[in-house]
């Protein structure tokens, strides 16, 4: 049974895109989308069954942070920063980490030939699934 | 994924669309609106951009990335920084926004990246100006206008977070309770079943109210069998502090869950530790598995927890150091344990083990606390630094007792090019130790960067870390040649990049870094360098013979002995450039060493609350009809006092106990402070006094540390026993004064008010007597008390002081203001000092005696009271000296 995937996003095309890579992995089946922080706290509560959120930081009404504050204890869900830049160890991501995201990841950065899996997505799929996992 | 590439381009234009859309109102409010919808615009057009560039860089259009990068960048100085608003960013947002249209629209179309040189003149503009932004100095002074943008965010954030909180403090104020009774029953053996159904009431309740998972580690908690997984009590820990991140500090209960649980942390310190190490092998064999890299911080947390509720606050700093280094490390730098993360975590892990168990009898030796500090110290250095560490190759030993102080001039030469040997000197052996400086004062060649200390079993040894022209080889075979008996150890060389000059040394920074155990001989060192600077001196410079005539200096003004004096001259300044440095580390440590003994002062009523309440479950099982009632002052007591009041109030209340199994009675054990000692209070109403046999043992605990104990009965039919105990160390309150030259400390809580007074209201007795006394606007009458056999008649400062009843005026100097101060009680001949509690130093390094209020009070050789009645029944007259 493929694992439950909610992905946070202010930006539709980064939600597409995301869930567009996820379909090519079998393991995961994305289940929710949310544009901003309240909007997926509202989306955790109506689907406890969630296995990984993948969130995003810079958004508008309520911000990457504050969504892991209130929803980290909430949920079972790993949850995992998405970065727009390689930034594991910035201020945002310790940040992030203390409050309990599970993992930071690069979002994907594709080439014009699309062939994303192949080239940057798979540090993407690798993290998901190690905290899935663990 | 191909299948979406169509909707994905439409998505990127749109969404690009959009957000220039959003980020041209973000500008146009800016432009016209308030502070407020500047703070508001300057986050949205943040974000817009934002959002621009990682469409484009999703779709791996980097021309079109750096674009929306570059003025990201500039919206974030704006933002983040403060950077002040001003025409010439609002035309380029103007150009940038255009600019972005016109890429937006081409990329979109062709679905392929803009040329290289596509909107150079945007890029040229913006890196311009971030260029003298950055420049400015400093960005935050000249930004009045850039209002914070959090701060509106926050508004509609909180309005979305209301509920939750609520939620949250509901929780909290639930479990608090159980967890309490939890921490208390998880001391005592026997009470698993207990803890089980607290434990699954936590999870039901955790449940009830959306907290997933809490509810999940409680119930795994509660599943568990003795001992208890260090790691399981880890993540409960950690769920109870997530929840509690959640909340505004001010909606926190007190004592907050976590503050709880951090007792049970404690008390299981030895698990915890062996935790840590089973986690950083699992870690150091799969560095890229985040969960065990999370497991591994957590578990370091709760050390830190478990060193903090034994009072080794150094290690707990240390682990705190470790926990940020290890969560802010790339994954591949955790791989084997010979990294030196591991080895830290390993050298710290073993350091705890060891110093556990005197830890928990409170019998830690503040020096081996320093060891900590300087290690701590090291941990703190960010990443490119322990990189540069790293890339020098020195001996793990050394690199742990590294601070941040001393690794500066390490890096500084390093950067400089210079090659490094350490040379490892014998603290106890002065002579040698003095040689050795002395070869290095007079050797070009080799420059000592940084002293760190370095233990060994019971001895220390110094260890100097040169910098050099010559090679890491050569520097050990130099300083061999210039002293035989220092041990050395082998460092690799260091690859350089170019040979320094020899003027480069007189810029690197001179030794600094020295440890508590030095701190001694250290003194004896520096007296024996400066007495053999003086006779130096006296070589090079004679001036008078013991006779009084001049001296022969023909030695040193001939040509042939030029040289030997330059020499000398080198070698005298450099014993005193020690001399000097040896001089200012020391008192450095002397004052770590004062900020180390204050930290291990811990509050009594907290230290003991899980003692009493455990002895009241003890004695419940044998006398269900004995209760237990414990108050205290807000006292600091260090761990050995609060150790024997645990012991005395155990040894009582079940002497109590076994006495009147049948009884009905409450038995109360108040703790009280009186000046240098605490005073514990047990009484109860049981039928028999204590017995003989009783007693006895009480107090041989009491004077088996130096305390004292008497019976008391009340009037109104309890009777118990009062114990003082001295205490080693007690924090308290005082108001510094000046009298005589000396500073003097008394207690604020014995202080009633100042009175400034001149000399008409300075009484004395007409008969006779040498007793002054002071009249205030108010009638009342005081006796002067003056800390030196000094005149009064002038009047002065006067700090009206009470104990027991009796006032007192003492007269001082001037007032130097309040202070904590950690009191040390006199010993030996100076307990005499009968009108003294003891000593303290104080925040600036001087010694103030401590005044007993007590003592003062009660000891003068006219009460006050006596003079009152004399002059009610005008038996003496009163007059002023004047």
């Amino acid at each position: 049974m493929p694992y439950s995937v909610m992905i946070v996003d202010d930006a539709a095309m980064m939600r597409l895109y995301i869930a567009s890579f996820l379909r090519g992995l079998p393991d995961f089946k994305v289940v929710a989308q949310a544009a901003n922080g309240k909007d997926a706290l509202e989306k955790l509560e109506a689907n406890q069954n969630i296995d990984l959120i993948l969130l995003d930081i810079e958004m508008p009404v309520m911000d990457g942070l504050e969504f892991l504050r209130q929803a980290r204890p909430r949920t079972r869900a790993k949850i995992c920063m998405l970065s727009s830049v390689a930034v594991s160890g910035s201020a945002v991501a310790a940040k992030a980490r203390e409050l309990g995201a599970d993992g930071v990841v690069a979002k994907p950065s594709g080439a014009v030939s699309h062939d994303l899996e192949e080239t940057t997505g798979g540090e993407l799929a690798t993290t998901m699934r190690q905290l899935v996992a663990a | 994924m191909m299948d979406d590439m169509d909707e994905i381009w439409v998505l990127y234009a749109d969404d690009g669309a959009q957000a220039l859309d959003t980020a041209e109102q973000a500008l146009q409010a800016i432009v016209g609106g308030s502070p407020e919808a500047m703070a508001d615009g300057v986050a949205s057009l943040f974000r817009a951009v934002h959002t621009f560039k990682g469409n484009a860089r999703v779709l791996g259009l980097r021309n079109a990335e750096s674009r929306a990068h570059v003025t990201e960048d500039l919206m974030g100085l704006i933002r983040d920084q403060g950077a002040p608003w001003d025409d010439e960013i609002e035309q380029i947002l103007v150009l940038a926004i255009d600019r972005l249209r016109d890429i937006l629209e081409q990329t979109a179309s062709q679905r392929r990246d803009i040329d290289e040189s596509f909107a150079d003149d945007l890029m040229r503009l913006v890196s311009d100006k971030i260029e003298r932004i950055a420049g400015a100095d400093p960005l935050q002074d000249a930004a009045p206008s850039a209002p914070d943008p959090q701060e509106n965010a926050a508004v509609d954030e909180r309005a979305a977070v209301t509920a939750y909180e609520e939620k949250a403090v509901a929780l909290l104020a639930q479990i608090a309770g159980p967890l309490d009774q939890l921490g208390q029953l998880r001391l005592l053996p026997d009470c698993a079943d207990d803890c089980t159904q607290i434990l699954r009431n936590i999870a039901n309740l955790a449940e009830a109210c959306g907290y997933v998972r809490l509810a999940d580690v409680a119930l795994a908690l509660a599943e568990q069998t003795a001992p208890v997984p260090p790691l399981a009590d880890a993540r409960l820990y950690e769920e109870l502090r997530a929840i509690e991140l959640s909340l505004s500090p001010e909606l926190l209960p007190h004592p907050a869950p976590h503050a709880i649980y951090q007792h049970w942390c404690g008390m299981n310190a030895s698990l915890l530790v062996a935790g840590l190490r089973d986690t950083m092998w699992l870690l150091s064999n799969d560095p890229a598995n985040p969960a065990r890299s999370k497991a591994l911080a957590q578990m370091i947390l709760q050390v830190s927890r478990a060193c903090l509720h034994h009072g080794l606050d150094s290690a707990s700093e240390w682990a705190m150091a470790l926990h940020e280094v290890l969560i802010s490390a790339e994954p591949m730098k955790l791989q084997g344990q010979d990294q030196p993360i591991f080895q830290m975590l390993e050298a710290f892990a073993t350091t705890v083990v060891a110093m556990l168990p005197e830890a928990a009898a409170g019998a830690i030796d503040p020096s081996q606390q320093r060891h900590f500090h300087h290690s701590a110290q090291v941990s703190l250095l960010d990443d490119d630094s322990i990189t540069e560490l790293q890339a020098l190759n020195l001996p793990l030993n050394v690199l742990l007792t590294l601070s941040t102080a001393t690794v500066q001039p390490i890096l500084q030469a390093a950067r400089a090019g210079f090659g490094f040997g350490v040379a490892a000197l014998d603290m106890g052996q002065v002579a040698v130790m003095t040689a050795a400086l002395c070869a290095l004062g007079e050797d070009a060649s080799l420059r000592p960067v940084a002293v760190v200390p370095l233990r060994s079993g019971s001895s220390v040894r110094v260890q100097i870390i040169l910098a050099s022209q010559l090679a890491a080889e050569q520097v050990q075979a130099q300083f061999t040649a210039l002293n035989s008996e220092v041990i050395h150890i082998p460092v690799e060389p260091l690859g350089r990049t170019a040979t320094p000059s020899l003027e480069a040394y007189g810029s690197l920074d001179g030794p600094s870094g020295v440890s508590v155990e030095m701190l001694e001989t250290l003194g004896d060192i520096s007296a024996g360098l400066a007495e053999l600077s003086q006779r130096l001196e006296g070589i090079l410079h004679p001036k008078v013979r013991e006779g009084g005539s001049e001296t022969d200096d023909s030695f040193v003004n001939d040509p042939l002995h030029t040289g030997a004096s330059d020499n000398l001259t080198r070698v005298v300044e450099g014993i005193e450039t020690s001399v000097s440095a040896i001089e200012a580390l020391s008192q450095r440590v002397s004052d770590l060493q004062e900020d180390a003994m204050m930290s291990r002062l811990r509050p009594a009523a907290g230290s003991l609350a899980p003692v009493i309440a455990g002895l009241g479950r003890a004695i419940r099982a044998n006398a269900p009809g004995i209760g237990l009632s414990f108050v205290s002052d807000d006292l600091m007591l260090d761990n050995q006092t609060l150790d024997l009041i645990g012991q005395l109030c155990s040894a009582y209340v079940h002497q109590r106990a076994e006495h009147a199994r049948d009884a009905n009675a409450v038995i109360s054990i108040a703790l009280r402070q009186c000046e240098d000692r605490a005073i514990l209070m047990v009484t109860d109403r049981l039928p028999e006094p204590s017995d003989a046999a009783a007693l006895s043992t009480l107090r041989r605990i009491a004077s088996g540390s130096g305390g004292r104990v008497w019976t008391q009965s009340h009037e109104d039919g309890r009777r118990g026993l009062v114990f003082s105990v001295p205490t080693r160390a007690l924090a308290m309150e005082a108001m510094i004064m000046q009298s005589g030259g000396a500073h003097y400390g008394l207690a604020v809580d014995s202080m009633v008010m100042v009175h400034q007074a001149g000399p008409d209201r300075i009484m004395r007795r007409a008969a006779a007597g040498s007793s002054r006394f002071l009249k205030l606007d108010n009638g009342e009458v005081l006796t002067i008390v003056t800390l030196e056999n000094r005149k009064v008649d002038q009047g002065g400062i006067f700090v009206i002081m009470q104990a027991a009843g009796q006032r007192r005026a003492l007269l001082v100097d001037g007032l130097v203001g309040h202070q904590v101060v950690r009191l040390r009680p006199l010993q030996g001949v100076m307990e005499r000092l009968d009108r003294l509690s003891g000593f303290a130093v104080l925040s600036g390094g001087q010694i103030a005696l401590v005044l007993s209020p007590l003592a003062i009070c009660h000891d003068h050789d006219l009460s006050q009271m006596a003079f009152l009645e004399a002059e009610e029944r005008h038996e003496i007259c009163i007059e002023s000296p004047r």
